[in-house]
């Protein structure tokens, strides 16, 4: 349970504006690493992220949105904690 | 970079292809059978069927027509033999006057005019003996890579296609607007949703307005139909797989189209006249916009894909590009290059790189696996109703 992964060795951030990072492979529960424009964050992962699945890089607000490619993809509609799956059942689309 | 060589068919000065394919066509559905048992006879023959060609009116008989005019266009066909029936709104002649026919072969057969079964195989088998002469004769020549224009698609994406294979064929599609080809994004209604991604893209303002209007007509038409598109689009499968909405497919698969400007918004199934990035109104149905991209003049398409498809086209090869390698080992057959291995830790670039290289190589005669498993799907995008 004390060991830190490296979350970029599980999931990719695929810009510098998103909250969420998408999983490469499994990201199991525990303790992750992340360091964005030199900034060390730890994350906690409760619940297994499937491989393709997003989880949130930060607490994310209800009615906040949620950026992926550098654009939003949609709106939080539950508070989203960090380490969290972000997926169709908390966040919605805008169109 | 070293030197690209490409060697094609040339048929006119700026006009060249990568194959040299003798195609018959049905001018209308009702030629069909006819056209299949006249390719039966020659496996060098490419026969092409199709639902359409007669009870259509107005500008869905121009989409038509120009998908079909546009298909015997395209450079990678040397010699067509259009098939009809004497009666349909689309004649043989119509067709063969809209072509492109430069250092082509056209010849034309009209059912209702030879009548007998006999008569139309004996003329048929004739007309294919001289166009395999005059084709036997056209080699292989130095082109120009700026001549090229290459189709993008993607099909069956899963929530890697826009983090693999769209990226790399996303560098592709930069590299060969640097060398002065032709690059044609489709699917409008893979764009719903992204574009504020591809507005800074757009400098013509014309351009910006048609194309904007069109994603609006997508989200509009299926408001109009009572469906939402947030329970179909993203598909249910795209769900279970991880992507949350629309937005989220859209952004992924715009990457293809790479970082350049988008300097034109054609028709389905119209060519284009700009070099660069051009933006074709295709549907997001696969093999429709295929088809589309292919009568637009397409020499080839890179076509990426989640959980893999044997699609192809008659005329143009179609390059296949698996965003995961689960999908690539259990379909191997269908699929040409693993971009699933970028998860695995190679660079975007190094896939990029492969698929560079192979587009040359298919450029120079080598088949792609739609190719070889002779698929050669072929289908008309209808803007109305048949009558």
């Amino acid at each position: 349970m004390d060991e830190i992964r490296n979350l970029a060795d599980f999931a990719v951030v695929l810009h510098g504006k998103d909250n969420v990072a998408t999983a490469m492979v499994d990201v199991v529960a525990g303790r992750y690493e992340c360091v964005r424009d030199d900034r060390r964050t730890t994350l906690s992962v409760r619940d297994l992220i499937p491989a393709g699945f997003k989880l949130a890089l930060s607490d994310i607000g209800r009615g906040e949105q949620i950026y992926k490619y550098g654009y939003v993809i949609g709106l939080a509609t539950m508070d989203i904690k960090a380490g969290c799956c972000v997926h169709v059942h908390n966040m919605s689309s805008l169109v | 970079m070293s030197a690209i060589r490409l060697k094609g068919y040339r048929w006119g000065d700026d006009v060249f292809g990568i194959r040299k394919h003798l195609v018959v066509m049905a001018s209308v559905s009702c030629a069909n059978s006819i056209v299949e048992r006249i390719a039966a006879t020659d496996h060098d023959v490419i026969p092409i069927t199709h639902q359409h060609g007669c009870t259509h009116i107005a500008d869905d008989t121009e989409q038509v027509l120009r998908t079909l005019a546009g298909t015997c266009s395209n450079p990678n066909v040397g010699a067509v033999l259009l098939v009809g029936l004497g009666c349909e709104t689309l004649s043989v002649e119509t067709i063969a006057s809209r072509m492109n026919s430069t250092g082509k072969m056209v010849e034309t057969l009209v059912i209702q005019q030879i009548g007998s079964i006999e008569r139309i195989m004996d003329v048929a088998t004739q007309t294919l003996h001289k166009m395999k002469a005059f084709l036997s004769i056209r080699q292989r020549c130095d082109v120009e890579i700026g001549g090229l224009m290459v189709g993008l698609e993607c099909g069956g994406s899963d929530p890697f296609s826009g983090i693999t294979a769209n990226p790399a064929v996303g560098l592709i599609s930069d590299r060969l607007v640097e060398l002065g080809a032709t690059v044609i994004l489709s699917e409008i209604p893979e764009m719903i949703g992204a574009e504020a991604a591809l507005e800074p893209r757009i400098r013509d303002e014309d351009v910006r307005q048609r194309l904007f209007a069109r994603i609006r007509d997508y989200v509009a038409y299926a408001k109009t139909r009572g469906c939402d598109l947030r329970g179909a689009n993203p598909t249910p499968g795209n769900m279970r797989a991880g992507l949350s909405s629309i937005e989220e497919k859209s952004l992924g698969c715009i990457v293809k189209g790479g970082h350049s400007e988008i300097r034109e918004f054609v028709q389905y199934a119209q060519r284009p006249t700009s070099k660069g990035m051009v933006v074709m109104d295709t549907p997001g149905n696969d093999n429709e916009s295929l088809t589309g991209l292919a009568a637009g003049g397409a020499h080839l398409m890179l076509f990426t894909t989640g959980v893999g498809t044997p699609l192809g086209n008659p005329v143009a090869p179609v390059v296949k590009i698996s965003s995961n390698t689960r999908t690539y080992e259990r379909m191997k057959d269908f699929i040409d290059i693993d971009a699933g291995r970028i998860v695995g830790g190679l660079g975007i670039e190094s896939v990029a790189d492969e698929i560079f290289s192979l587009t040359v190589d298919v450029c120079n005669g080598r088949q792609t696996a739609s190719e070889r498993n002779c698929c050669r799907e072929f289908a008309i995008n209808r803007i109305g109703l048949s009558f």
